[in-house]
């Protein structure tokens, strides 16, 4: 298997055992759900929805970008407060492969809550 | 081949030098100590080996190669634990294994086996599913040192590897290293302080200080180039040994003098036995026993250490 892959399924894992982690996850999942609803039950009728509906498309988007570096910058934040960065650098994983993982991962994350 | 060569290595850090002209050579399958006391620049040079620093000047090289980022195929044949022991908290030891096993691509079909052998080892087999955060640091250094073996690698790059860990489990360790390079070949890097572990594992060793290698030989080599004949004496009553000890200090061909309860250790600057037994019996003082003594590597490294403070 892919090392990336096996870093990033470590990660998901981690997310997802993760309670803190995990509520603001469904915290913004039910949120954005609720403030859709309006959007959706008056679709037809109002052009002011409309243009609404586009914005939260955009601020879902940057907020999950902006909430996929947060997440990527705790994991790198912990690996190195616990110095496992230095154990990982000494596989055969390069720095930029641990990078991507980190980033790649939490992005993911945000596409789950998306759907 | 040598399994590690290190050639004119130096590094500073803001201009500060930190290490200067460091050459040595680890053969294969060789328990190598690396010795020195704290930020004498121990463990800047077992980052450089590993290629997490990048040295100021001059090179090190593992089985022939640079460890740099790109190179993973030389990072795959490098087992290393370092201060922390590169463990996730989260995760249970079995799962920590688990996912060293897979980064270095340990196949499938070996891996379970390798997992049970080494929680074996580390006498976890029992706690396997326990998270790791919940271990002790003995435990945890254990199990961090099956990890950094759970690959079989060439070599094996240990920084203190006994802290933290009882007298049993010491042993235990001491005795894995050994195995590891009798039966299978295995480079082992020992980067530590404590001196009788080197002394009861390694074939050959370094002493650093200050930056610089002081001292690099067998371990033999070591206890004989720096030795004086060492006179363990053994006095009649405590009176008797603190006069000897003034008598000794004194004494010119007398290079160290300690004393313990009724016992006095000297260790002479080419003066035979016979010469200090004279002086003693001469100033009427009544000796139980005196013994040569053979000079420990501790000996021998506080020796060197003493030197340099007089020097400076």
């Amino acid at each position: 298997m892919n090392t990336i892959l096996i870093v990033a399924e470590k990660e998901m894992n981690g997310i997802i055992r993760t309670r803190s982690q995990m509520l603001v996850g469904i915290f913004f999942a039910l949120w954005f759900s609720v403030m859709t609803v309006p959007v959706i039950m008056t679709a037809e009728e109002s052009a002011v929805f409309d243009q609404f509906n586009n914005l939260l498309f955009y601020f879902v988007l940057m907020l999950g970008i902006f909430t996929a570096y947060l997440f990527s910058g705790k994991v790198f934040f912990n690996e190195k407060r616990e110095g496992i960065i230095e154990t990982l650098l000494c596989t055969p994983l390069s720095l930029r492969q641990i990078h991507r993982c980190s980033v790649k991962v939490p992005l993911n994350h945000h596409h789950l809550y998306i759907q | 081949m040598n399994a590690v060569e290190i050639q004119g290595m130096a590094k500073s850090f803001n201009g500060a030098p930190v290490l200067d002209e460091i050459n040595f050579k680890v053969r294969k399958g060789e328990i190598f100590g690396y010795l020195g006391p704290n930020g004498s620049g121990k463990t800047t040079t077992l980052r450089i080996m590993l290629g997490l620093l990048k040295p100021t000047s001059g090179k090190a090289l593992i089985f022939g190669e640079e460890p740099d980022d790109s190179n993973s195929d030389l990072r795959s044949r490098i087992g290393v634990l370092l201060e922390n022991n590169g463990l996730y908290e989260r995760l249970s030891a079995y799962q920590n294994l688990l996912y060293y096993a897979r980064l270095y691509g340990v196949p499938e079909s070996d891996r379970v086996e390798k997992i049970e052998r080494l929680l074996e080892f580390a006498g976890l087999s029992d706690r396997r599913n326990e998270k790791t955060g919940r271990f002790s640091t003995g435990m945890k250094r254990k199990l961090g040192l099956a990890r950094a073996m759970i690959h079989d690698p060439e070599i094996l790059f240990l920084d203190e590897p006994t802290s933290g860990l009882d007298p049993e489990s010491r042993m235990l360790v001491r005795d894995l290293i050994l195995r590891l390079s009798e039966n299978e070949g295995m480079t082992v890097f020992l980067n530590t302080h404590d001196l009788s572990e080197v002394e009861k594992v390694c074939s050959n060793a370094a002493i650093l200080e200050g930056g610089r290698i002081r001292a690099c030989d067998t371990i033999v080599g070591l206890r004989k180039s720096h030795d004086k004949p060492v006179l363990e004496i053994t006095l009649v009553d405590t009176g008797y040994a603190e006069q000897t000890l003034d008598l000794l200090t004194s004494q010119d061909h007398v290079y160290d003098c300690e004393r313990d309860d009724r016992r006095v250790t000297v260790a002479l600057n080419g003066e035979s036995p016979s010469t200090v037994l004279g002086m003693l019996v001469t100033n009427g003082i009544a000796v139980e026993e005196m013994k040569n003594v053979t000079k420990s590597l501790e000996a021998v490294y506080l020796d060197i250490m003493k030197r340099r403070r007089e020097y400076k």
